[in-house]
């Protein structure tokens, strides 16, 4: 079975580049634009990475995070946290959120791509 | 238990024990004197009665001596006022008659030899104790030896012994007895003055000390926490005490009025602590709101930075290393040159903004016309195909002389004419209005000739509380389109361009029924209104006006 990349950014350039990059490696990619949508698609779909934006208008990812990694159905989703907004607590933030990565926009495509390959190629 | 004596006490204590010391020692006094007189008086004349009687009977007494008649003598003698005894002696102190004496005293013994001059006197008790007052007189054949002419006197100095003695004897009680009927009269005319002197006494005594009494208990009170009493007796009085209930007043009122002062002192201080502390509560609220602003602040200028940065590396790999068709080449180029434009804008804002507020912009002030001004900015954007119908609701017939930073002012028409179509529909009608006013806007800092940019849109509107909010930086409000083409940051520059022109802008807006952007600028007096003329035309001629 395919491995499921899910995208959660009000950003849709951004969504339309992890997407992209996730079905060129051979992963399914699914997407939403805001938190809400986001954490009922999560639900849903249990995708096995998500990248998740810190910053968005009404459920930001903060939360999100915190209500999938709370959930025992959802709790093995490997959450992959996006900021943009460059301040040395946002990483504490993320991770104290419970998220499992961290990382900064703008981000490189081709280290994208050898993470997915790190994360999802391992078991069958 | 026996009560303390008070001041009243004390006084009335001593003066009575005072002045009965005082009468006591007066009436032994007088009573002893009295004596002292009465029994003088007895003495004298029961002297005198013994010289006469001696005198008329003197060869009886000395020579005859016939005991007959020297016991009607004696009796003769004792019969007479109040002598008690009449004792003759001989010479040899052997009694020759007597009358009336004691048998105690009549074996005393040897009658004291009187050698002297005059009679002696003694006092004697008889066994029952009874007192008498004895006068012995001497008998000398020449005579009593009591003449007081100076030859008897040289003849009993020459050693002329008597030849009797006299004893008469006067009973005490005969002096008391008259003491007794003189004194108490006497005694008891001073006792009365010594008792009006006494009552007179107390009672000043008591009048001093009343108000000392009432003197204590208010201080008593006062002390205790009551400041409101007073001495209210012997104000009036002239002396120390009168003068000492004043002061005692004034200093109870003194007391009052510090203990108020002290109070409404500390009822202020406690008022400003409070006050103070809720200013510095408030202060430190607001610096830690304005910490959380400013972090806010580098976070959202950090987000605006990256994000469009974000889609020019992702896309720019991806055209590197991914597999493209023509359509989605062109696409993701496209891409990569707007978002890099846009980051452009926004970089550019951001610096105008900083530099604005940092007051290290660098204005050109030139004098212009208002109209042209609005009307260039708005063929800008026809030109760019961005608006398909502006229209000027009224435009003054005559100029509107400005003093303005041209391209900066076009940047503020064209902020809000973008504005006015990002919000507006399709079809919806953007208007312009210009025209002449007394003041500057809603502030009206300082009233003056004004010019007003308004511009209208029939947008969804802006509801009341964010009607200030949108000229803050990065305020995006709601978003119609899937992609933010704004900075945030037009209106937050366009505030700051106005305000450096010494206008205001404002917006109307009433939701659903579209809104209203205002700003105002300063009219440029005219050139005859200028107090220097020959400045105001070299300025018209450099093109250059008011401050930079």
């Amino acid at each position: 079975m395919r491995k499921k990349v899910m995208v959660c950014d009000d950003d849709l350039y951004v969504i339309e580049l992890l997407c992209r990059i996730a079905r060129e490696e051979g992963f399914d990619a699914i997407s939403a634009e805001d938190g809400k949508e986001g954490l009922r698609l999560a639900r849903e779909q249990l995708p096995d990475v998500l990248f998740l934006d810190m910053m968005m208008d009404g459920k930001d990812g903060l939360e999100v995070c915190r209500e999938l990694k709370s959930n025992s159905a959802t709790r093995q989703i490997y959450v992959i946290m996006l900021s943009a907004m460059g301040q040395s607590t946002d990483a504490e933030s993320g991770y104290r959120a419970g998220a499992d990565q961290y990382d900064t926009k703008p981000f490189s495509p081709r280290l994208v791509r050898k993470k997915l390959h790190e994360l999802l190629d391992t078991d069958p | 238990m026996r009560k303390r004596l008070g001041i009243t006490g004390k006084l009335v204590v001593s003066s009575v024990g005072i002045f009965a010391t005082l009468w006591l020692a007066m009436t032994l006094y007088s009573v002893h004197q009295f004596q002292q007189l009465l029994y003088e008086q007895n003495v004298r004349r029961t002297e005198a009665q013994i010289l006469n009687w001696i005198e008329a009977n003197i060869s009886q007494i000395t020579i005859t001596r016939d005991p007959g008649s020297l016991d009607r003598l004696v009796r003769e003698l004792r019969s007479k006022h109040a002598i008690s005894y009449v004792a003759i002696l001989d010479a040899e102190s052997r009694i020759l008659a007597q009358s009336g004496m004691p048998a105690s005293l009549t074996d005393q013994g040897p009658a004291p030899q009187v050698a002297g001059i005059t009679s002696r006197l003694r006092v004697i008790r008889d066994s029952g104790g009874r007192r008498f007052f004895e006068v012995v007189t001497p008998v000398k054949s020449s005579g009593t030896g009591m003449s007081s002419d100076l030859d008897s006197v040289f003849e009993l100095a020459a050693g002329n012994a008597a030849a009797a003695h006299i004893r008469t004897g006067i009973d005490g009680r005969e002096i008391n007895r008259d003491l007794m009927r003189l004194a108490p009269r006497h005694i008891m005319l001073y006792s009365l003055l010594v008792f009006i002197a006494l009552a007179i006494d107390i009672a000043l005594a008591s009048r001093v000390a009343k108000p000392v009494k009432t003197m204590a208990r208010v201080a008593k009170q006062i002390s205790a926490g009551n400041l409101s009493e007073r001495v209210r007796r012997g104000l009036e009085l002239g002396d120390e005490v009168g003068e000492l209930a004043r002061n005692f007043n004034q200093m109870a009122d003194r007391l009052a009025e510090n203990r108020e002062e002290m109070n409404a002192l500390y009822a202020d201080l406690e008022r400003k602590v409070a006050e103070r502390t809720l200013e510095l509560e408030d202060a430190n609220r607001r610096l830690q709101e304005l910490d959380k602003l400013k972090s806010d602040f580098l976070s959202t200028v950090s987000h605006e930075l990256r994000t469009p940065l974000t889609s020019i590396k992702g896309f720019a790999q991806i055209l590197l290393d991914s597999p493209l068709d023509e359509p989605t080449t062109r696409r993701y180029l496209d891409i990569i040159d707007k978002e890099s434009d846009r980051l452009t804008r926004l970089i550019s804002d951001l610096l105008d903004l900083a530099k604005i507020e940092r007051h290290e912009m660098s204005w050109t002030m030139v004098n212009g016309d208002l109209r042209e001004i609005v009307s260039k900015a708005v063929s800008s954007l026809v030109a760019l195909g961005k608006i398909q119908q502006v229209r000027f609701d009224f435009v003054p017939s005559h100029p509107l002389p400005v003093c303005v930073d041209t391209d900066r002012i076009q940047q503020v028409v064209t902020n809000l004419l973008g504005n006015a179509i990002k919000f507006s529909s399709e079809s919806g009608r953007i208007e312009i209005r210009m025209e002449e006013r007394t003041s500057s806007g809603p502030r009206d800092a300082h009233p003056g000739r004004y010019v007003s940019v308004a511009v209208s849109d029939k947008g969804p509107g802006i509801p009341r509380e964010e009607r200030e909010r949108i000229f803050t930086k990065f305020y995006q409000g709601p978003r119609t389109q899937p992609r933010r083409s704004g900075t945030g940051l037009g209106l937050a520059i366009s505030r700051e361009i106005v305000t450096h022109h010494g206008g205001e802008i404002w917006v109307e807006s009433e939701l659903r029924s579209g809104s209203t952007f205002y700003f105002t600028v300063p009219l440029r007096p005219e050139p005859e209104e200028l107090a220097d003329s020959a400045k105001a035309r070299r300025e018209e001629r450099e093109g250059e006006c008011g401050k930079r």
